[in-house]
């Protein structure tokens, strides 16, 4: 309940000044559901400026990831009632559903969590790449639309992407398929990405991978990553700023390091205890070593 | 008899058939433990964990080596030999929507095994059933309720109960916590503690989560490939890896309050050269 909604987001370092790629204002959702309705997002206000990523971190029921599918307008109305203000570069999605439609897959792209259902079965990763390559660019001839997959692919460090063109997608780990997953989501050419839960399907080892690249993503092309994640150390890793949800609103927000560093509200503070800690190691790269910054004797 | 671990394996190999000949899951992993002692098998999918753990409890026979519990060697004792040993090891497993009987209550599914241990009276074993639920920190009114009723987090804890209800002297645990909620994976590390301290229990606990393998495992022991690639005391494994994959592995561990500055990309560095190298593998 303290955490006011930021109505300007200025990163410290400047960046973010300008109008935000997604501003969402008051966004409620009710979920018709066996049991009655259900108000899974109850009133939350964020905004995501471009080069900047911004993490929804919950456990599971906390409204996280229908906060995502909400944004994206991908809750099919006769289950979901969605009301407030989610503007897409200045558009309002909930207001012109078809400005929704229109802004998918071009400004904002999904990058789903499970790779391993997320794409169909019975055709190839170079088919199913292909359709959103030319949906993006229609303009382009069969070769041409090819050369784009291939880049796409190389893009997001798959090894012999040409050759990849031809696989299926059982033929593909896990951590090849979201790789191929975010192909897809980056054929849009979308200045925001909406990440749901993108590693945690994956070994910890592939996931260190997804998130290299969404790093190294974000600094070369500046997208915009809407972030949505159980996992503490996945959030303090990748985001700029951090909304903790619970019971569909949000409980704290932030900036990363004072989230997870100084948090102010009990129930952030409880979940930070809950992570078992691991210690120093005699690899630690590019962090001074850990005395938990806890402050916190219960 | 006491210096005797209460669980070993020497050199067991596990095989499944496949397409034009075997695919050896398991290969040739040794271990012992001891009463009151962790064991923690740590590994990515695919590594074998899982198996030896099936094979271990022995719903999977080992094509060789040998599994000693309490000295004795159980890797391919038939059935009929294998049942009274049964109730020293139990198992519980990854996926608590599909391991409980969605149509029995939980009093049932925990006093089952007690039917197995021979308790005959129906009332005492509803009672132990009771204690036992009572143990693994459910209230009195989860008794008549079911399955599909409950959490993630309690339907583990049912199956807690049950594997406790045949007192074993060895409990395996098949990532238990890994489809758990931060906060209840740390009162399910927790309730394990206690229930070690109070009864000698040993553990054998496979996991993918080094944070959860430091706070429960005295020793560990790291597999890839269905390989023992390191092993030794939990806190020199993690603070000192010396394997290349542990490294690896150690280093894809985001600990979030040991990091530095705005998105500290070089943290994954240590993960990043050996694992990329093994993923051509």
């Amino acid at each position: 309940m303290s955490a006011a909604p930021r109505t300007t987001a200025a990163g410290p370092d400047g960046t973010a000044a300008g109008a935000p790629l997604l501003r969402v204002r008051d966004l409620q959702i009710e979920l018709i559901t066996d049991a009655g309705v259900v108000r899974a997002v109850d009133g939350v206000s964020f905004d995501v400026h471009p080069g900047e990523t911004v993490t929804i971190i919950g456990e599971s029921g906390s409204g996280k990831s229908t906060t995502a599918m909400g944004v994206l307008r991908l809750l099919p109305d006769e289950l979901a009632v969605v009301s407030g203000e989610v503007a897409v570069q200045g558009r309002d999605v909930v207001a012109d559903p078809r400005a929704a439609a229109a802004l998918r897959g071009r400004a904002v792209s999904l990058i789903p969590q499970d790779p391993m259902t997320a794409l169909s079965p019975v055709h190839s990763v170079g088919r199913q790449l292909l359709e959103v390559v030319r949906l993006r660019r229609p303009g382009l001839d069969r070769a041409a639309a090819r050369a784009r997959a291939v880049e796409l692919l190389d893009r997001v460090r798959i090894p012999e992407p040409g050759r990849r063109l031809r696989a299926y997608p059982h033929q593909l780990s896990g951590g090849m398929l979201q790789r191929v997953l975010i192909a897809m989501a980056l054929a849009g050419e979308p200045a925001l990405l909406v990440a749901d839960e993108p590693t945690s399907a994956l070994d910890v080892t592939v996931q260190a991978g997804i998130l290299d690249l969404l790093l190294e993503l974000q600094e070369s092309t500046g997208v915009g990553i809407l972030m949505i994640t159980h996992d503490l150390g996945v959030a303090r890793l990748v985001s700029d700023r951090v909304h903790v949800m619970r019971n569909g609103r949000f409980v704290e927000s932030g900036e990363v390091e004072q989230i997870v560093g100084a948090p102010a509200e009990e129930y952030t503070r409880s979940l930070l205890r809950s992570v078992p800690a691991l210690g120093g190691w005699d690899g630690a790269a590019g962090r001074d070593e850990p005395a938990r910054p806890d402050g916190d004797p219960s | 008899m006491s210096d005797t671990p209460v669980l070993a394996a020497e050199d067991l190999v596990v095989e499944f058939p496949v397409p034009g000949g075997v695919f050896r899951a398991v290969d040739g992993v040794g271990f012992a433990v001891g009463r009151g002692r962790t064991l923690a098998v740590v590994g990515e999918s695919g590594c074998g964990k899982s198996t030896l753990a099936r094979a271990l409890v022995r719903l999977l026979t080992p094509v060789s080596g040998r599994i000693l519990l309490d000295g004795q060697d159980i890797a391919r004792l038939p059935e009929r030999r294998l049942r009274p040993l049964r109730p020293k090891i139990q198992m519980v497993f990854q996926d608590p929507y599909g391991s409980l009987d969605p149509r029995m209550t939980a009093a049932e599914i925990v006093a089952e095994p007690l039917r197995m241990r021979g308790l005959a009276s129906r009332e005492r074993r509803a009672a132990e059933a009771a204690e036992l639920i009572d143990r693994v920190g459910l209230p009195s009114s989860a008794l008549e309720r079911r399955p599909p009723e409950f959490s993630g987090g309690q339907r583990q804890r049912i199956g807690i109960a049950r594997a406790l209800a045949s007192r074993p002297e060895v409990l395996v645990c098949d990532e238990v916590t890994s489809a758990l909620d931060v906060s209840v994976q740390a009162q399910m590390i927790e309730l394990l503690r206690e229930i070690q301290r109070e009864t000698g229990i040993a553990y054998l606990f496979i996991s993918h989560n080094l944070g959860v393998v430091r706070e429960i495992s005295d020793e560990v022991m790291v597999m890839r490939g269905g390989r023992t690639v390191e092993s030794g005391p939990t806190a020199r494994v993690l603070t000192a890896p010396g394997h290349p994959y542990t490294r690896a592995l150690r280093g894809a561990a985001l600990d979030p309050s040991a990091m530095r500055g705005r998105k500290p990309r070089a943290v994954l560095a240590a993960a990043l050269a050996p694992a990329e190298e093994g993923a051509a593998r």
